[in-house]
């Protein structure tokens, strides 16, 4: 194998000189994407996938393929067989191999890897590779997955219980029987696509023993472990590089094709790039479905005495992030009220789909779902309007979580009436309403719902910052930016505690052998995590710079004052600038280094920690307008607003909030994706149909709550890329249910399943008259 | 590997066509794209018919006019001549795709492409247009029904006698703001509802693998039934169609709600008539 320097590929992608000129030339489509990441000598490749949802894979015929033109090698379980790999796994349970082996699990599983000198050829011959299957019975559903005589989806294991999260509070018996009302429902959520722009991209290279990967990875730090793990290097012999990205939503979170592209190009001493195409991201990563059983009892003043709920999620062949999408969507299903005796049970089950993992708003757009919709349920049979019903329940802070624990800084409250307030502005400006035609009949009407998520507790992340000679500051992290905007946060953080201006800074992209360890740029951690790293490593940067400074002039630290751009001695009046002291200094430059981990509080009462360091809290409002005739659902009016504790960016905050709106509408009204026979119905953005711009209420107002830090704490910089998404379903819910007198259980609140509503409503929903389903 | 043909005229096209038993005539490569992005086969040969003068005029003589089927959609929607005659085409034009995919699609290809699923097919049959088709030789074929694609011919253009009936109603029920193909699409024209002799026609597509013609509904329309009894006849004019099952809809769906946009089809033409 020889060396290939990246060279011109790393050109625009390595970092970001000039904030500005990079958001205009994003806005013009002018920046450089991941899937535009080339190498010299670059060979291209393309996946032979298991057209079977289950069974032994005996072999696959390459005769022909390996015969076509351009064909350079067709990698598979053989290969890594051979090189002692057919063992090695990764993801989130070490469940996952490079490639199929011995068995397949879900249609679409890779199997091998065509590697060809153009992209046209790779495909062509992918497609002349026959794979012959043993095929066995797959198990597609959770509930069958369960049963004892259900095939075991992954070997070695006694059943198909992925995982199983409990957490019980309270004496649940007596509550129970303290109830004055009990309601009881069930309520599920599809398979959904992340359907990010850019599809999963990866390009490998190997030389002198190091591995070089451009990803669309949402955490580099993890899967540069994991491929140095998989291949026997030393952690440093591994670079991940990460350039921005077209959108991820969750879906780029995890290793994926990394390995076996790596894989591919360590077989054919080629740069090898693989790029997915639309129909490869159906069976890349979905989002989990799920069927949320719950239970709420309520006393006579309306207060729950209490809430349970059983999850059973469909985690598909492979665990990806599904051991934390069932906790976080247990913690969140009973919503952010006071319940004085709770329990959930979410079971995660193997199944013959194509892999669920992370979807934005991690398991709680699920639960939420039908907490938020059973909330609203309860309220309707109590006669009580659902927003004053909310007010009477939700947690205020101090108080205590349904889990026991204690959350120190709510703020439900005012982010629902701040959703009101401006679901009523919108309202009195009077646009939103599309005016119906003659001959429409619209039913119109209002829903609510809150929302709660968790971060990742605990988590680290890493910030260095680099003094320049020439002044200039390198915000140096492993955050990725997927047009969320964290590159702008970060350098905001930067510039604000350094008190440099904005123009000064440097955002240099992910790469590790370069930028410093992060856990994940997900769970909407990055501005809260990174960016108290980035204000941890300006202060050091500022001790060091004071260091420097000092043995520089010959005068002690204490005598120093910083007039602008320049150290000077309060007695002597000798000054000089940190940039000239970095230029004099090793390498050119003076490092600050900044670390962040979100230790959780511990419970003073029970020394329990907290599940989360923080709770992403947010509330949506919306008018919907029913077409009786038809059953299509026009969102006219939405208002969301979201806890951000501080602000960095206000633009992007905005912008923030209001994609979790019209990205919460398409889940809510139209996707879903079926595998009715374990492959999906629907691979391409024709039919799966994502919400377009014309779908996106003319009223669509959003606000960033803001607040004093609490004391003793890093500053309150909660993220904002989920605040709000979980709510946007139930809120819809809620309002078409409010509308047609019936409730759709079932998302997506498809047309269909409105008119059945309506028809339920009509004669007084029996389920929504009575406690239980 | 596909080759393409650029010929200079109808006659060299059809010459073309004939030449190879697979050929496909393209204009806008619409359908073209999207087949490919499903991974369908492609034909072996594509002869380039969009720059054809004889499929790209849009003329009026006497009491016909005739679009070529080369026509973009978005120059049917900007058409003078269209917007005046038969306002009910430029209407499906614009509802057909969006700005962007209606620079390029033209009338031929949605036609050709998509005949149990065209906008413009409904449009098109409720106005009574007759298709011109050229077979290789040069032989042409004037006056065809529209729902009755000629084998192995090209569509050379469509003639609509004008004025058509004054009153007309379309309704395209997409289930997403924009971007959809239709659940279903009716066309309705009325004409002489008040004294005179009442006449029209009405269709659907996207609700079968044909266009389906809504006899009874239309018969219902013209003896000025109520809402109901019109609704009640478009659900009989489904009788035992097969009715679409896809990713958009279900059946039963399309079957409930089809009635619900004939009413309102036949409402807004009862309206202009």
């Amino acid at each position: 194998m020889t060396e290939r320097e990246p060279s011109m590929a790393d050109a625009g992608f390595a970092e970001v000189a000039d904030l500005a000129a990079e958001a205009r030339d994003r806005v013009a489509g002018r920046i450089r994407y991941a899937i535009d990441t080339a190498l010299p000598s670059m060979a291209w490749a393309a996946l032979v996938r298991s057209p079977m949802p289950a069974g032994r894979l005996r072999g696959i015929d390459v005769r022909v393929a390996s015969a076509a033109d351009g064909v350079l090698a067709i990698v598979s379980g053989e290969d890594l067989a051979r090189e002692g790999l057919a063992g090695a796994r990764f993801g989130g349970l070490a469940d996952q191999p490079i490639l199929a082996t011995d068995r397949v699990s879900y249609v679409g599983e890779p199997v091998a890897v065509v590697v060809a000198e153009g992209l046209s050829a790779a495909t062509s011959a992918a497609a002349q590779v026959r794979v012959d299957v043993d095929a066995s019975v797959p198990v597609f559903e959770p509930d069958a997955a369960l049963r004892p005589d259900s095939p075991v989806v992954r070997e070695g294991r006694a059943d198909n219980v992925l995982s199983r999260w409990t957490r019980r509070n309270g004496d649940l018996p007596a509550a129970r029987s303290r109830a004055a009302r009990t309601f009881r429902d069930r309520f599920s959520s599809p398979a959904a696509q992340q359907a990010s722009l850019e599809p999963h991209v990866c390009l490998a290279s190997w030389g002198d023993g190091r591995l070089r990967v451009w990803s669309t990875s949402q955490n580099p730090s993890r899967v540069a472990a994991e491929l140095a793990s998989l291949f026997g290097l030393e952690a440093s012999a591994v670079e991940v590089r990460v350039p921005p990205l077209g959108g991820a939503y969750g879906g780029k979170n995890q290793a994926k094709l990394e390995p076996l592209v790596a894989f591919a190009s360590r077989m054919t001493g080629r740069p090898v790039k693989l790029v997915n195409r639309r129909a490869d991201e159906f069976v890349t990563v979905t989002k989990h479905p799920a069927v949320v059983t719950i239970e709420s009892g309520v006393d006579e003043d309306g207060r729950f005495t209490h809430r349970s709920a059983e999850i059973l999620w469909n985690a598909g062949a492979y665990a990806l992030s599904s051991v934390p999408v069932a906790r976080a969507g247990g913690l969140a299903v009973l919503g952010p009220y006071r319940i004085p005796a709770a329990a959930v049970e979410s079971v995660m089950v193997y199944t013959n789909h194509p892999p669920g993992g992370s979807f934005r708003g991690l398991g709680v757009s699920q639960a939420a779902w039908a907490g938020e919709q059973q909330v609203d349920r309860i309220a309707q049979a109590l006669g009580v309007d659902p927003v004053e019903f909310r007010r009477a329940n939700l947690l205020a802070s101090g108080e205590r979580l349904w889990t026991g624990e204690p959350v120190a800084d709510a703020h439900w409250l005012e982010c629902l009436d701040a959703a009101v307030e401006q679901l009523d502005e919108a309202r009195r400006r009077d646009r939103g309403a599309r005016p119906a035609s003659a001959h429409e009949t619209l039913r119109r009407a209002t829903g609510v719902a809150v929302a709660m998520k968790h971060t990742i507790t605990p988590a680290r992340s890493e910030a260095i910052l680099a003094l320049r000679g020439d002044g200039r500051v390198e915000v140096r992290t492993s955050a990725v930016d997927m047009g969320q905007g964290v590159e702008v946060v970060l350098a905001r953080v930067a510039a604000d505690a350094l008190q440099l201006p904005l123009e000064r800074m440097i955002v240099v992209r992910p790469d590790t052998s370069r930028t410093p360890f992060d856990m994940t740029t997900s769970s909407s951690r990055a501005t809260f995590a990174v960016g108290n790293a980035v204000e941890a490593a300006a202060v050091d940067l500022l001790d060091r710079v004071a260091e420097a400074v000092s043995v520089s002039l010959g005068v002690p630290p204490d005598r120093l004052d910083r007039d602008g751009d320049r150290f000077v001695d309060r007695d002597g009046g000798r000054g000089i600038a940190p940039a000239a002291v970095a230029a004099a200094a090793p390498g050119g430059e003076i490092l600050g280094r900044g670390t962040f981990v979100n230790e959780p509080e511990r419970d003073v009462d029970t020394g329990e920690p907290v599940s989360s360091s923080h709770w992403h809290q947010g509330a949506v409002a919306v008018d919907v307008a029913v077409d009786v005739g038809t059953g299509v659902v026009r969102v006219e009016r939405a208002a969301g607003a979201a806890w951000a504790g501080k602000v960095v960016n206000p633009p992007g905050a905005r912008l923030q909030n209001e994609g979790n709106v019209i990205f919460g509408l398409g889940p809510s009204l139209f996707e879903t994706l079926e595998f009715p026979t374990g492959a999906p119905a629907v691979s391409d953005l024709l039919d799966y149909r994502l919400p377009t711009i014309a779908d996106v209420p003319v009223e669509l107002a959003t606000r960033a709550l803001e607040g004093p830090p609490k004391a003793d704490e890093p500053t309150e910089r909660h993220g904002l890329g989920e605040s709000l998404i979980p709510a946007v379903a139930p809120a819809i819910g809620n309002a078409v249910a409010a509308a047609v007198g019936g409730r759709v259980r079932d998302l997506p609140i498809s047309p269909e399943r409105v008119l059945a509503a309506l028809d339920a409503g009509a004669v007084g929903d029996a389920r929504d008259r009575s406690d239980g389903p | 590997m596909a080759t393409l043909t650029t010929p200079s005229s109808l006659a060299e096209a059809l010459d073309d066509l004939a030449a190879v038993p697979s050929a496909r005539p393209i204009a806008g490569g619409v359908g073209l794209l999207l087949r490919r992005q499903l991974g369908e086969s492609l034909a072996e040969r594509f002869v380039a018919v969009g720059r054809l003068a004889e499929l790209r005029a849009i003329g009026r003589l006497e009491d016909e006019l005739a679009i070529g089927a080369a026509v973009s959609l978005a120059e049917l929607a900007a058409s003078p001549l269209v917007r005046t005659d038969v306002p009910l085409l430029a209407t499906a034009a614009v509802a057909a795709a969006n700005p962007g995919v209606r620079t390029t699609a033209t009338l031929g290809g949605n036609l050709v492409d998509r005949p149990g699923g065209s906008d413009l097919m409904a449009a098109l049959l409720a106005l009574g247009a007759r298709a011109v088709w050229a077979r290789p030789g040069g032989v042409m074929e004037e006056g065809v029904p529209l729902d009755r694609p000629v084998g192995d011919a090209l569509l050379v253009r469509v003639r609509i006698a004008v004025p058509p009936a004054p009153g007309w109603g379309f309704e395209r029920l997409q289930t997403r703001g924009a971007g959809d193909r239709p659940t279903a699409t009716v066309c309705v024209t009325l004409a002489g509802a008040r004294g005179g002799e009442a006449a029209g026609r009405a269709w659907a597509t996207s609700i079968a693998a044909r266009p389906v013609e809504l006899s009874a509904a239309l018969a219902a329309a013209i003896a000025a039934a109520r809402d109901e009894e019109i609704e009640a006849a478009a659900d009989a004019d489904l009788g035992d169609v097969v009715v679409v099952d896809d990713p958009r809809a279900t059946a039963d769906y399309r079957r409930r709600v089809l009635p619900v946009i004939v009413r309102r089809a036949v409402e807004q033409a009862r309206r202009r008539s």
